[in-house]
């Protein structure tokens, strides 16, 4: 996030209204998306989103342990959320920290208001997301391709999530924030999305912004986050149709 | 399970979470849900729909036991009076020491079941809170039991009805050609023994092969072949 | 890390197989598995590489940065590396901090890379006495079929092959190149026992029920730079000696496969 005053500030759209990487305002970047890439996990995706490269696993509906973490009623959501070492400009130190704890749970969150968890009592439901290039914008990243290793391990769901993170540069609103947008600029707003009930699962948001620019911003997120959807459903139907399966246009 | 047949199958639809499957004119069955007056579906799976009802059949899932399937597992705790066995599903099965072939009276458990064996059970009780209790006292075609010779390897539950085939055909095909004995658990985990390891390997490959290709048609007439270009292979290895 | 839970019968099984000169998976006893390796995966590392071994998969990374050089080698770079067995890569591995498993594989990895000389350490360094460069190998399990040890070897000496010393980042001038100061290409290999037979890079399933392991790491030259013994049986002396002459027909062709991973003739 920005600091009030700071010197050397880049511009970071200039006079035709082209953002540093050529973006306009309410464009995305390039994503690519690959669902099953993992044997041992029993769902998985890999998303490469601009210059973030993601990769989900999930295990489970599976037995709950140890025992005192089981609900006896439905299943557990873990999500634990994590980034390489090599992931980032500064190595980053193996192991847990305050900002992957704190994503972890509002991920495990998110995913939780699409699950089916009373068909599975005392079970748990695993998914891990793995930062192997980080470039802004992970934790949306992070619910795309956790939402498609889920449809890929065959988890109930009401809908797959969607998500996008929308931020505030040179006072302007604009989709999808890369690095250095999101270093030097005025607010960021990542949001997850149910399209089939237009639930928010996740928001989150860091800066300076009127009403009326998050109103505006809100309405912005959902518009990438539903390109975002359809290139997930995409994802899932190309790996599975073959000679004799079909898919509907939704 | 679709029939191993010449006739014209109708498509088979793929449709995702969330995905519009049916309206309020119609049932929902396994795998959908209803909002309103419209019917979604909860997987990824193909789409069926019969006698009105809209049913997903998901294209992965873990096999859930019902109560009278054969199961093959793995002791994978023992307990005071009972084991706990992993039958390859969501919950291992719980299996007490009444419910075996043996009497236990004051002896170890261990020295009947321990850790890693493998038995032969039916799966006698499943609950609403999904605990499952298998036995291997019940009676039936099966004769249950502790394994201890041959190999296992598991495939998918839902791939089990095609190792098996129309009334057991494809199954007994395989035995018949490669000398094996064969149990196949409906927890996808399958039992092979027989005198020679060649065999049991192709047994083996065998069932991979109808693994990965459950979808396609006329696999029966594929399996056949490639057990008939094995068998003529071996006899041409025995004349050299 | 959990143990696996792998049913009483599968030893005797390999055991079985084995006696004919096979594995499950059709391999003969001294043959590797489908080898991929790509490098210059991440672009944010200053070296990368990314290996599947049959099902096994993982990321090496190398990340490099200014360091304070350790007192009796005021002159050298430092390398130092570390071994995540991510919660993905197998319902066996718990988060947290590394287990025994992790941090024995580290140290062999790291073992074979420094004993062999690879890196020139001795030309890592920025300001003689006061700064070096620290080499960071970080290596990230994805997909775990067995035999990380090779795995992660073969994917941190192709990371460390084709690493760019970032520079420009740390305001540094430099002339001629910026790659690392390779002068050693080792390779590692891992073989285990189970009964009377030695195989080569085992599966999941072989490592499980293997009496003892045993990763050799050999230079260019065929000399021996690091070997590691585990598991809780033992090898007979001859048995040693087999394996060291099985490893003289595997080590080149492993090379070679770093080798054009990294597009060096």
């Amino acid at each position: 996030m920005s600091s009030d005053g700071a010197i050397n500030v880049p511009k970071l759209i200039n006079e035709d209204g082209k953002r540093i990487d050529g973006r306009g305002l309410e464009e995305l970047r390039k994503i690519r998306m690959e669902v099953g890439i993992l044997k041992r996990a029993d769902g998985s995706s890999y998303v490469e989103w601009g210059e973030n490269k993601i990769i989900a696993a999930v295990y489970g509906p599976r037995e709950a342990k140890p025992k005192h973490m089981q609900n006896s009623l439905k299943a557990i959501v873990q999500c634990r959320y994590s980034m390489a070492p090599f992931s980032v400009d500064e190595r980053k130190r193996p192991g847990s920290d305050r900002r992957s704890v704190e994503i972890s749970k509002v991920l495990s969150e998110a995913f939780e208001s699409v699950l089916i968890l009373e068909q599975y009592p005392r079970a748990t439901i695993d998914i891990y997301v793995e930062v192997l290039q980080a470039n802004a914008g992970t934790r949306c990243a992070a619910i795309v391709a956790g939402s498609l290793a889920l449809a890929d391990a065959g988890v109930p769901m009401k809908d797959l999530i969607t998500a996008c993170a929308v931020g505030k540069i040179d006072g302007k609103i604009a989709l999808d924030l890369r690095k250095e947008e999101d270093n030097f600029g005025m607010a960021d707003l990542p949001f997850a999305f149910v399209p089939s009930t237009s639930q928010i699962a996740l928001l989150q948001m860091d800066g300076h912004m009127t009403e009326e620019e998050f109103k505006y911003s809100i309405d912005l997120a959902k518009k990438g986050a539903m390109q975002v959807y359809e290139m997930q459903k995409e994802a899932l139907k190309s790996k599975y149709k073959t000679d004799d399966i079909e898919t509907e246009n939704v | 399970m679709s029939e191993d047949n010449n006739e014209i199958k109708e498509k088979r639809v793929l449709v995702l979470p969330g995905e519009l499957v049916g309206n309020k004119s119609m049932k929902i069955g396994n795998g959908a849900y209803y909002v309103g007056n419209d019917i979604y579906s909860y997987y990824m799976g193909i789409k069926s729909i019969k006698n009105n009802y809209v049913n997903v059949i998901p294209l992965k899932s873990k096999y859930f036991p019902n109560v009278g399937d054969i199961v093959i597992g793995t002791i994978s705790e023992v307990a005071n009076s009972n084991w706990m066995v992993d039958i390859n599903s969501i919950y291992p099965a719980f299996l007490h020491v009444n419910d075996v072939p043996w009497k236990i009276g004051k002896k170890e458990l261990t020295e009947f079941l321990k850790m890693g064996d493998l038995v032969l059970a039916e799966v006698s009780h499943v609950d609403e809170t999904k605990h499952i209790t298998i036995s291997m006292t019940k009676m039936g075609k099966v004769e249950k039991k502790k394994i201890e010779s041959g190999i296992t390897i598991t495939i998918p539950a839902s791939k089990v009805p095609r190792v098996i085939g129309k009334s057991g055909s494809m199954i007994s095909m395989i035995k018949e050609y490669l000398n094996c004995r064969i149990i196949v658990g409906n927890n996808g985990v399958i039992w092979i023994d027989g005198k020679n390891i060649d065999e049991i390997s192709e047994a083996i490959h065998i069932i991979e092969i109808i693994d990965s290709q459950a979808q396609r048609n006329g696999l029966t007439d594929t399996i056949k072949n490639i057990l008939n270009n094995w068998k003529e292979q071996k006899m041409v290895k025995k004349n050299e | 890390m959990r143990e696996e839970i792998i049913d009483s019968m599968v030893k005797e099984k390999i055991i079985n197989f084995a006696k004919k000169g096979m594995r499950i998976d059709n391999r003969k006893l001294n043959e590797y598995r489908n080898i991929d390796l790509l490098t210059n995966i991440i672009t944010n590392a200053d070296g990368s590489a990314q290996i599947s071994l049959g099902d096994t998969s993982l990321i090496a990374g190398i990340k490099m940065e200014p360091a304070v050089p350790f007192p009796d080698t005021p002159n050298a770079g430092i390398l130092t590396t570390n071994v995540e067995l991510t919660p993905m890569a197998s319902p066996m591995f718990e988060g947290g901090p590394p287990s025994p498993e992790a941090v024995e594989i580290a140290r062999v990895v790291d073992r074979g890379i420094r004993e062999s000389k690879m890196v020139n350490t001795e030309k890592l360094a920025i300001v003689p006495g006061e700064k070096v460069w620290m080499v960071y190998i970080d290596i990230h399990v994805l997909d775990y079929d067995g035999n990380l040890f090779d795995a992660s070897f073969l994917a941190s000496v192709a990371a460390l092959m084709t690493t760019k010393i970032p520079y420009k980042k740390f305001n540094m001038q430099f002339s001629g190149s910026d790659t690392l100061p390779i002068d050693h290409l080792p390779v590692e290999s891992t073989y285990v026992k189970i009964g009377d037979f030695i195989s080569v890079d085992p599966t999941l399933e072989e490592e499980t029920i293997a009496d003892a392991r045993l990763t050799v790491g050999v230079d260019e030259n065929g000399d021996i730079r690091a070997m590691q013994k585990g598991g809780r049986g033992s090898f007979k002396t001859e048995e040693l000696y087999n394996i060291l002459e099985i490893n003289k027909n595997i080590h080149q062709s492993l090379r070679e496969k770093v080798k054009q991973a990294c597009g060096v003739q």
